[in-house]
């Protein structure tokens, strides 16, 4: 047949120029046009320009755009189990786990599955570790006690459970909260993100591994009725260019995030990591926190039943591979 | 029609609508869901209760009710009276005295309270009568009334500057440090004005008579200090609290309230009636806000869907002005539209369009909106549309005629433009407090 | 009627002011807990912005009976009164009324699917259910909707009467 162009409407959770936007659905939508030889285009709105940030499944779902990158988090109200696809507490998964269980194991069919059609889910986006910055040494768990820390989703019961006390606060107020004292602690995103915040010039110091999140994996999502009107090569295309795009911005987050770390380094932050010992404590909570959260919502109890079965199968030989040095 | 061709046409259309006489809030809602409709379909519609919920959530916002609330209360607390009472007889002998008093109890007002309602309603209440009746010019104490009670808005705590954080994703509590010095400026540019004005026509400011001194000057001096207590108890407690990064403007805010609620029934001045009629006012006002924002969020989403913001800033770029011309363009644009349209109207027709273009420019977001906000000073003094006039005219003796306003106004406009001017040219007069306080 | 339906305007309207108090309230209460007991926490943030969308999304109505929403009448009022009657029954059937429906449908629709789903707050831990204040949507839409509608009818009647 005659190819034709086709220009879907795309909205973003993160602004464009953002690593996450730009890693995201700004890298996927050149990867389609390119992909397509044109024949389909991608038009992409800032978030709030069009459709508030927060409510891109909902636009998505009814029409208003044709296509969106969200974060599964923010829509935990409707979809609890939302969150285990998006990061999980406590080194519970790590940045390698939530990555091979998406696409390898059961991830994206329980996704697909969560939103029953309303729309078309893929992952897209994928971010390296994050880290947690203070203004006050944190060096076990019990200095977290009394911490005051802007936090989201999951990781806020977490905190809560270590006896830190959890604010929150909009992204633009992070770095005058800690500045001023109104926060001792944050957790933001990863090292390129934070220092190009300048999170390094009002918090001295850093600590890890990051028992608050993993990586986080963010998702795009397709109106179904546009889905549908898609050639099958198109679709095929649209998945490709997500999974591309994905580890393409994966890895240049990784090597931003490096030389980034670098300069935090250099910038006189204080770092220090959690002892083997408080860590398995911080992922002995999360697990309860997880195991809690499946009582009360059955979809959410699914996910979390594939997500340990997967442990399962995947840690004897992680650890029998990892070196221990 | 090219979509294009359609957001500009939905922009003039919400000018002329509004001109019109038709309410803000519903021009800007009808023009959304009709362009919105004719360029989408109806999945559009959706859109609109997800803008609506989106404002709900905003806890930044939540500011603006409170700081209403708490400038009302503080409006009725007769704090203004008293101190003004004992501050004119202390100024009031020296030539302009009673307006430089005006100008710095406007001042001190404007650091307690966020809406020029509530300052400008004061200062026309207590300062205008008494010039009038030392037979200071008409104009002059209108422009003084006007000038003074406006810098309100400008002076943190703002109301406008609250408003403003959200839309242009900056911390509000860095806006409230960056508009601290420009209005500081203003003020002080009107006194200077005032001490010109009565040295070269004294007939305009008379001094007044010692004889009308019922206390001693050392008395005076302590009264007037005794009665800035509270005054400037709110002020730190607000102000400083947000600045020093003690609390967010919305935890300021609620304080401030109750701040002003002590005032007021140490003053013996809060009863059922006062509380209810505070109450009432809060919400008239900030339905009448909250609507025109989410009216005006329906109509920037559908005007930006249609492209407008790139069509305007082709536009802007065509004129081939460079970056201080283009500047200068916008506050041109700003300025004119502030005498014909209403402040709110102003900042969410104009900012969500200019703002990514200035910082294209290469302007500083903060600067950028800061100049805005200082800009917009101007357009509650400049007829025919102006909120200081209207608030002023509404309690003002029926002898004070529009013209002497009018009159009275314009150089009081022309300070602001000489302000506004001196921030441009000086960048560090909005940028430097952030920077030492926030960062 | 139409007074009955105004004074159910009104009386939601002067109910929704008081909540002024409470926000107030709980915004201190917040400020007492993190500052004070250093123990902050979810329910008065969620609190907090619903008592705010209750305020003003219930006040629209009233804010309207009262004339309160902003506009700018300068050249109106240097019209005729007769065209100036005409254009604002024009401005209540073509902009208000039909648009304050299609918001009230639109935003029971949006809360009913709230309702139904059992859906709870995102913002917080929280979880507090999201229907009620997601009502307040559709309410303080049709509340303009309703008092639209009595405004109309005045003019109207102001129109036939010759009052102008
Ligand atoms: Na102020
Ligand atoms: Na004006």
């Amino acid at each position: 047949a005659f190819a034709q162009t086709k220009t879907l409407i795309g909205a973003s959770c993160f602004p464009l120029k953002s690593p996450l936007g730009k890693y995201g659905i700004v890298s996927w939508a050149e990867k389609v046009e390119a992909m397509s030889g044109g024949r389909l285009k991608i038009r992409l709105h800032e978030p709030g320009e069009i459709v508030p940030a927060t409510e891109v499944l909902d636009a998505v779902r009814k029409g208003v755009v044709d296509v969106g990158m969200n974060t599964p988090a923010w829509q935990k109200g409707e979809f609890p189990a939302g969150d285990l696809f998006y990061t999980l507490p406590g080194g519970v998964f790590d940045f390698h786990d939530l990555f091979v269980w998406m696409y390898s194991g059961e991830g994206i069919k329980l996704q697909q599955e969560m939103y029953k059609g309303a729309v078309v889910a893929f992952p897209l986006g994928l971010t390296p570790p994050e880290e947690i910055w203070s203004t006050k040494p944190v060096k076990t768990l019990e200095d977290i006690k009394g911490l005051k820390i802007r936090a989201a989703g999951l990781s806020m019961e977490l905190w809560k459970a270590l006896g830190a006390s959890v604010v929150l606060l909009p992204a633009g107020e992070v770095i005058p909260a800690l500045r001023r004292g109104l926060i001792d602690a944050a957790e933001f995103a990863y090292p390129s993100m934070d220092y190009a915040l300048g999170l390094h010039e009002v918090a001295k110091y850093l600590f890890n591994p990051p028992i608050h999140m993993g990586s986080n994996m963010f998702q795009l999502l397709i109106n179904p009725k546009v889905w549908d009107g898609l050639a099958p090569d198109l679709k095929e295309i649209i998945k490709n260019a997500a999974i591309a795009a994905t580890i393409e911005g994966y890895c240049q987050a990784w090597v931003d995030s490096m030389e980034a770390f670098e300069k935090i380094k250099q910038a006189g932050v204080q770092m220090t990591k959690l002892s083997p010992e408080d860590q398995k404590k911080a992922k002995e909570i999360a697990f309860k926190i997880l195991e809690e959260k499946a009582k009360e919502d059955e979809y959410f109890k699914k996910v979390w039943e594939s997500q340990k079965r997967f442990l399962e199968k995947i840690r004897p030989f992680y650890e029998f591979s990892k070196f221990d040095i | 029609m090219s979509p294009e061709v359609m957001a500009l046409i939905a922009m003039i259309l919400v000018i002329c609508l509004v001109l019109a006489g038709v309410r803000l809030a519903f021009a800007f809602m009808f023009l959304a869901v009709l362009f919105g409709y004719l360029y989408r379909g109806p999945t559009i519609l959706d859109l609109f209760i997800q803008k609506t919920y989106e404002v709900m959530q905003n806890e930044v916002l939540i500011a603006v009710p409170l700081f209403v609330f708490m400038g009302l209360i503080l409006e009725r607390s007769e704090a203004a009276e008293r101190l003004f009472s004992t501050m004119f007889q202390l100024f009031g002998p020296i030539r302009g005295g009673l307006a430089i008093t005006t100008i710095i109890i406007s001042t001190l007002f404007a650091a307690c309270t966020g809406i020029i309602a509530a300052s400008v309603t004061m200062m026309a209440l207590i300062a205008f009568p008494a010039m009038l009746k030392r037979k200071y010019d008409k104009g002059l104490a209108s422009g003084v009334v006007c000038a003074g009670g406006t810098l309100g808005i400008l002076i943190p705590p703002s109301v406008m500057l609250v408003m403003m954080g959200p839309m242009c994703n900056l911390s509000v509590a860095k806006l409230f440090a960056g508009a601290m010095f420009p209005g500081l400026l203003l003020s002080a540019l009107y006194i200077a004005y005032i001490l010109l004005v009565s040295w070269l026509k004294p007939e305009v400011a008379p001094a007044v008579s010692v004889a009308e001194r019922t206390a001693e000057k050392k008395t005076l001096i302590i009264q007037t200090l005794i009665y800035m207590i509270p005054v400037f108890g709110l002020l730190v407690g607000v102000l400083g609290s947000i600045l020093l990064g003690m609390a967010t403007p919305t935890e300021a805010s609620a304080v401030g309230a109750l701040g002003a609620i002590i005032i007021a029934l140490v003053y013996r001045r809060l009863t059922l009636e006062t509380l209810k009629l505070a109450v009432y006012e809060t919400l008239k006002i900030t339905s009448m806000v909250f609507f025109v924002i989410v009216g005006a969020g329906m109509f920037t989403s559908v005007f930006l869907f249609m492209r407008g913001g790139a069509m305007v800033e082709a536009l802007l770029m065509a004129t081939g002005f460079g970056k201080w011309g283009i500047l200068a363009l916008m506050m041109f644009v700003v300025f004119i539209l502030g005498m014909f349209i209403d402040w709110i109207g102003i900042l969410y027709i104009v900012l969500p369009v200019f703002l990514p273009v200035a910082v294209n420019l290469g302007f500083d977001p903060l600067y950028f909106v800061e100049l805005i906000a200082i800009n917009l000073q101007m357009s509650f003094l400049t007829p025919p549309f102006a909120y200081a006039i209207f608030f002023l005219k509404g309690v003002a003796p029926p002898e004070v005629k529009t013209t002497d306003i009018y009159r009275g106004v314009v150089p009081f406009v022309a300070l602001q433009a000489v302000g506004l001017a001196l921030c441009i040219a000086f960048p560090e007069i909005i940028m430097w407090l952030p920077t030492v306080t926030l960062k | 009627m139409m007074a009955f339906v105004e004074r159910i305007v009104r009386m939601l309207g002067k109910g929704g002011a008081w909540l002024v108090i409470p926000l107030n309230l709980v915004v201190l209460y917040e400020v007492f807990i993190r500052y004070v007991l250093n123990r902050p926490t979810d329910w008065v943030y969620d609190t907090a912005w619903m008592l705010f969308s209750a305020l003003f999304l219930l006040g629209g109505g009233w804010t309207l009976q009262e004339g309160r929403h902003v506009r700018i009448d300068i050249i109106l009022n240097a019209l005729p009164g007769r065209v100036r009657l005409v254009w604002e029954i024009f401005f209540y059937v073509v902009m208000l009324i039909p648009i304050m429906a299609i918001l009230s449908w639109k935003g029971v629709e949006y809360a009913s699917y709230a309702w139904r789903m059992g859906e709870r707050l995102s913002t917080t831990t929280w979880g507090f259910p999201s229907a009620p204040v997601k009502t307040m949507i559709p309410l303080g839409f049709s509340l303009v909707l309703v008092q639209g509608i009595v405004e109309l009818i005045k003019n109207l009647r102001k129109l036939k009467q010759g009052r102008v």
